[in-house]
């Protein structure tokens, strides 16, 4: 009798703990709008593709966009990216997990991680996820409600942060916060240095606020487009 | 979050280094230093040139990001005040920022906030109320009767400059007049192809 409880019981146990743990599933990136010849390709594969409105760009697509192009992107939800012309992007990790046994708020967790290997990215981040961007330079910790700009060239890595708070690492160097009015540009002569002191950077400022304007529309366009409906 | 005092503080800052950098010409520098910490003052160096508008807008920017509601309204006041060549920009910079800070479900700005928005622009500089009403409305063509409105409330003896102002630009708002369709006049005339035909007589 005491061991069939037992046999219930261990039952019991691995039945609960089955459901305990959210699911993890890989996402794909939306595109939202596209300009130019912009092209995909897998990690391991040499054949590019042109992107698309109906492209979904899944972990391990690299981006590539030609000078006069731009593509704009929806990594998780709530965070919306630009990629102007000569910028290369790598999407290392888009993931969701979801307690399926919640039916209102199931999202437990959200994760973006990408890779900018050259060129610009410019970011508006709304809600919460864990999301990191990694340049041949800096890694960057993206806090929620923030828009900011990174620039990778070969020599060097500009942050410009225009709303919101933003955490850069240097491979060599500190970790530092970039708050909103703020630059920083690795290799560092100067941590964080004013938006008005520098020439650049007032027009990142004026324009990445206006792109973030854009993407706020492109956001709430897609969102109330039907789902499989390009 | 700021406190409205400290963001009051930011927008006297911003407008007395605007101020006396106008007055010296001199070049100042104002870096926050080797500090990782980032001080929350704005200051702008001096310019005569043409990049001190640019310069401005960043620094209002800059200041105008870290502040909510009626702060946000008393900093657009202070900038369209003090430079009131640049208030449509000032102006479509601050609807920019209402709108990324709102996060509102259908992208817009609520039209309260343009409301006070566009009063306090215009009150700072009566005379730039055409510019402001023009650049607001292609900024949001959804509020163009509030945009209006408030303009004129707040500036009532320049309305004939902001009615020929409004009439001028060519507003992307979509009127009744767009959104009503009548097949008739799309299609080929006089050649629809249906079952159903008019009566042939009286």
């Amino acid at each position: 009798m005491s061991r069939a409880f037992f046999l219930l019981g261990l039952a019991s146990i691995f039945g609960v703990s089955s459901c305990w743990e959210g699911t993890t599933r890989s996402i794909c990136a939306t595109v939202l709008s596209e300009r130019g010849e912009v092209q995909y390709s897998k990690q391991l594969s040499t054949n590019s593709r042109p992107v698309d409105s109906k492209t979904k760009l899944c972990a391990d697509s690299i981006l590539k966009t030609a000078s006069d192009a731009e593509v704009d992107l929806m990594l998780i939800p709530g965070a919306l990216t630009r990629i102007p012309g000569d910028s290369e992007l790598k999407i290392a990790e888009l993931t969701l997990t979801k307690d399926g046994n919640e039916t209102g708020e199931a999202i437990r967790e959200r994760h973006a991680r990408v890779e900018l290997h050259s060129g610009g990215m410019i970011v508006l981040f709304e809600g919460f996820a864990q999301f990191n961007i990694q340049t041949p330079n800096v890694g960057i910790n993206v806090l929620p409600s923030c828009l900011f700009r990174i620039d990778v060239d070969q020599s060097r890595t500009r942050l410009t942060c225009v709303h919101g708070k933003v955490f850069a690492t240097p491979k060599a160097g500190q970790r530092v916060a970039v708050e909103a009015g703020f630059f920083c540009e690795w290799p560092a002569e100067r941590s964080v240095i004013s938006v008005p002191e520098d020439r650049q950077a007032q027009t990142d400022m004026t324009t990445t606020l206006q792109i973030g304007r854009e993407l706020t529309d492109l956001g709430v366009a897609a969102r109330d487009r039907l789902p499989g409906v390009p | 979050m700021p406190s409205p005092t400290e963001t009051l503080r930011f927008c006297a800052i911003l407008a007395t280094a605007i101020f006396l950098s106008r007055q010296t010409g001199n070049a100042q520098d104002a870096g926050p230093g080797p500090s990782d910490a980032v001080a929350p003052t704005i200051t702008v160096r001096a310019s005569a040139s043409d990049n001190s508008g640019a310069q401005f807008l960043s620094a209002f920017i800059s200041t105008a990001m870290r502040s909510n509601g009626k702060n946000l309204v008393s900093c657009v006041a202070t900038a369209v005040k003090l430079r009131p060549d640049l208030a449509g920009k000032i102006v479509v910079c601050s609807l920019n920022i209402a709108r990324i800070k709102a996060q509102s479900v259908t992208g817009r700005v609520s039209l309260d906030t343009i409301d006070q928005i566009i009063k306090a622009a215009i009150a700072a500089a009566p005379s730039a109320a055409s510019a402001i009403v023009t650049a607001a409305i292609e900024s949001e063509p959804y509020a163009r009767d509030s945009i209006i409105a408030a303009a004129i409330s707040a500036a009532p003896d320049q309305e004939s400059g902001i009615r020929v102002a409004v009439a001028s630009s060519s507003s992307m708002s979509i009127s009744p007049a767009v959104i009503a369709f009548n097949p008739a006049e799309a299609g080929p005339s006089g050649a629809v192809n249906s079952p159903e035909q008019p009566p042939s007589g009286p």
